[in-house]
């Protein structure tokens, strides 16, 4: 068995711009998501202009907030267009829940992608 | 013969510190006065290593690390930083560990803000990765896993994880993580770029392997977790685990089959293996003792204890004193260890670490210290006493306290270090302690801890500390950069007195 496979995992895509630092809503919002699904894991999936590893600058506040959750980050892409594919691999009904979230940048960015995506996203607010 | 799995670290951390502990906290500083290959020299000498370039010694990070992996059936050893080329040909993944990659950490953080030098470990850590079997390694498509105590300062120096390639950072106890990391990468699929384990994901008792090689001056983990819960801590996040006697005396001898005769006594709390919440038990503590006792032909140390485990073990069962005066006796004539008092202050003790004295109240914090620091000059006990500065909503007042108490300090043998508020643990979203937010009471409780210190550290040092011809060469040195210490800030002082009176 996988040592990574102990716990049931909440799947977060999450889908930046370039400018973008997550608030601090995120950290409620996935604490809640997790909880709510009985999960202490969390895997997200990054979108982000910035590029790897830069993009983890913008995570730095929630990796470092975080304290009680098991988290685990993956980069995607630059843009969308790798998240459809993901989301397919995801929305497996064997798997765990799956959650999207866009900062407001982004949804002024890729606002027709993410329509196109046709699953259901969260935008972040800047609270 | 090569390894599919480089375990290592730079020399700053692959070093015995010429069997003192202590010597290692100069790997944290720039070099002062000296030129740095002498620093290096005296802070983090070369260890022996075998035809493969694996260490006499290891750091014990990264010797769980190898036993885990080793346990699973990985090909994985640890190797010195001079010797990694070796493993060019087999390397597929090169997984490196650190306490303080980038200095962020006390008391690196402290030598870099007073000195405004980059202190030697950082810079110890960027020539190894910049060096070429790790450039060598990268081109040839090795994968980089980073991981240690010090793992969250990669989120600050991202543009240094690109320039070096690491592929992923573990933050966290990493039992249940490597092995998965490791076949992932061994299998080519993706890894992730950042895992942080939880505190519902940490190992067991059982989960934890005992090292298979010797770890930097015998050093052995008897606990994890604490249950204190300040809040400027990580370590008080997660769950107590003891680990069992047999298991300790299994890994002290494993130490002392590879001709490490020493042992360190690992725990955020050494005094509370086995305890009664935070009440230290008399029967852990002296059925431990007596086992590394009879097991290390050398000294024992601890690695950190407090001041309230100290004082209700003296109180309650005499057990500071028969610790040292009956079941250690004859073995040596001190025993050292780090010891955290952070602030003077009960107010401020109450906010941030509530249960720093318990089980006494927080308001007789002060006392509390007083009265343990007696028992540990009583007793031959050496601490290294650390103080942090700058901590979330810290006053003047909260300062001022803290320097009263030092002067009471003064009469009881001990080493006190002030170090800069570095966001950790519940703490970790707070703000870092910065320059301009230097007050004068900071600087009166600096020098407070310098004079305190310099005192001290002569009289350490003729009376206990390095005895015998094999350190003399060192203990000179040390002698001399003391008196260049006193030397420094005898000058600066009327400027930081004026400083201070303003």
């Amino acid at each position: 068995m996988s040592e990574l496979g102990l716990a049931p995992s909440l799947h977060v895509v999450l889908i930046l711009s370039s400018n973008d630092h997550l608030p601090s809503s995120f950290t409620r919002e996935v604490v809640k998501d997790a909880l709510a699904h009985s999960s202490r894991k969390v895997l997200i999936y990054v979108v982000s202009p910035l590029g790897s590893p830069l993009y983890l600058t913008q995570l730095r506040n929630f990796l470092l907030t975080n304290i009680h959750l098991s988290v685990s980050v993956k980069y995607v892409g630059h843009d969308l267009r790798a998240v459809k594919e993901l989301l397919e691999k995801m929305h497996d009904p064997e798997k765990a829940v799956v959650r999207v979230y866009a900062s407001s940048g982004s949804q002024r960015e890729f606002s027709q992608e993410l329509e196109g995506l046709g699953v259901p996203y969260v935008v972040l607010g800047e609270g | 013969m090569g390894f599919e799995v480089v375990i290592t670290t730079d020399r700053s951390m692959m070093s015995n510190h010429h069997g003192k502990e202590f010597l290692g906290f100069m790997a944290t500083a720039p070099a002062i006065g000296i030129p740095e290959f002498l620093w290096t020299w005296i802070a983090a000498p070369k260890v022996r290593v075998d035809e493969f370039g694996r260490p006499a010694e290891a750091p014990y990070g990264l010797r769980k690390v190898e036993a885990r992996l080793q346990h699973l059936g990985y090909d994985a050893a640890v190797v010195d930083p001079d010797h990694v080329h070796k493993h060019l040909n087999s390397m597929k993944i090169l997984m490196i560990g650190h306490h303080d990659y980038f200095a962020y950490g006390p008391p690196s953080s402290e030598w870099w803000f007073l000195t405004g030098k980059e202190p030697f470990n950082r810079r110890s850590f960027i020539k190894f990765m910049r060096s070429e079997p790790v450039r060598k390694a990268k081109e040839r498509g090795v994968k980089i896993i980073a991981g240690g105590p010090a793992a969250w300062q990669w989120l600050w120096e991202v543009e240094l994880m690109r320039e070096f390639g690491v592929d992923t950072v573990v933050d966290g106890e990493a039992e249940f993580v490597i092995g998965d990391l490791v076949r992932k990468a061994l299998d080519g699929e993706e890894l992730p770029q950042y895992v942080f384990v939880g505190p519902h994901e940490v190992p067991s008792v059982n989960d934890i392997p005992p090292i298979r090689g010797a770890s930097v001056n015998g050093l052995v983990e008897i606990m994890r977790g604490c249950p204190r819960g300040c809040k400027f801590c990580s370590v008080t996040l997660r769950p107590i685990r003891y680990i069992p006697l047999e298991r300790i005396g299994h890994e002290i001898e494993v130490n002392v089959s590879n001709g490490v005769v020493d042992a360190i006594l690992h725990s955020e709390d050494v005094l509370l293996y086995g305890a009664d919440g935070v009440k230290p038990r008399e029967e852990p503590l002296i059925k431990l003792h007596r086992l590394v006792k009879e097991l290390t032909p050398g000294s024992v140390a601890w690695a950190h204890t407090s001041f309230a485990a100290v004082k209700f073990a003296e109180d309650n069962y005499k057990l500071i004193s028969r610790i040292m005066n009956e079941v250690l006796h004859g073995k040596q004539d001190y025993l050292g260890v780090e010891v955290g008092l952070e602030t003077g202050s009960p107010n401020l003790a109450k906010r941030i670490m509530p249960a720093k004295a318990a089980p006494y109240p927080a308001e007789r914090w002060p006392e509390v210290v007083e009265d343990s620091l007696s028992v540990m000059h009583e007793n031959k006990i050496i601490p290294a006493v650390t103080i942090i500065l700058g901590l979330p909503e810290e006053t003047a007042d909260d300062l001022v306290k803290t320097a009263e108490l030092l002067d009471r300090l003064r009469p009881y043998r001990s080493l006190i270090v002030p170090m800069f508020f570095v966001p950790m643990g519940a703490l970790k979203n707070r703000e870092w302690f910065k320059r301009n937010a230097l007050r004068r009471e900071h600087v009166d409780v600096m020098l407070k801890t310098f004079e305190h210190s310099s005192y001290w550290a002569g009289r350490i040092m003729n009376e206990f500390y390095m005895k015998g011809p094999r350190h003399s060469f060192v203990k000179i040195a040390l002698k001399c950069f003391i008196a260049y210490l006193e030397y420094k800030v005898g000058k600066l002082r009327p400027q930081l007195e004026r400083l201070v009176s303003e």
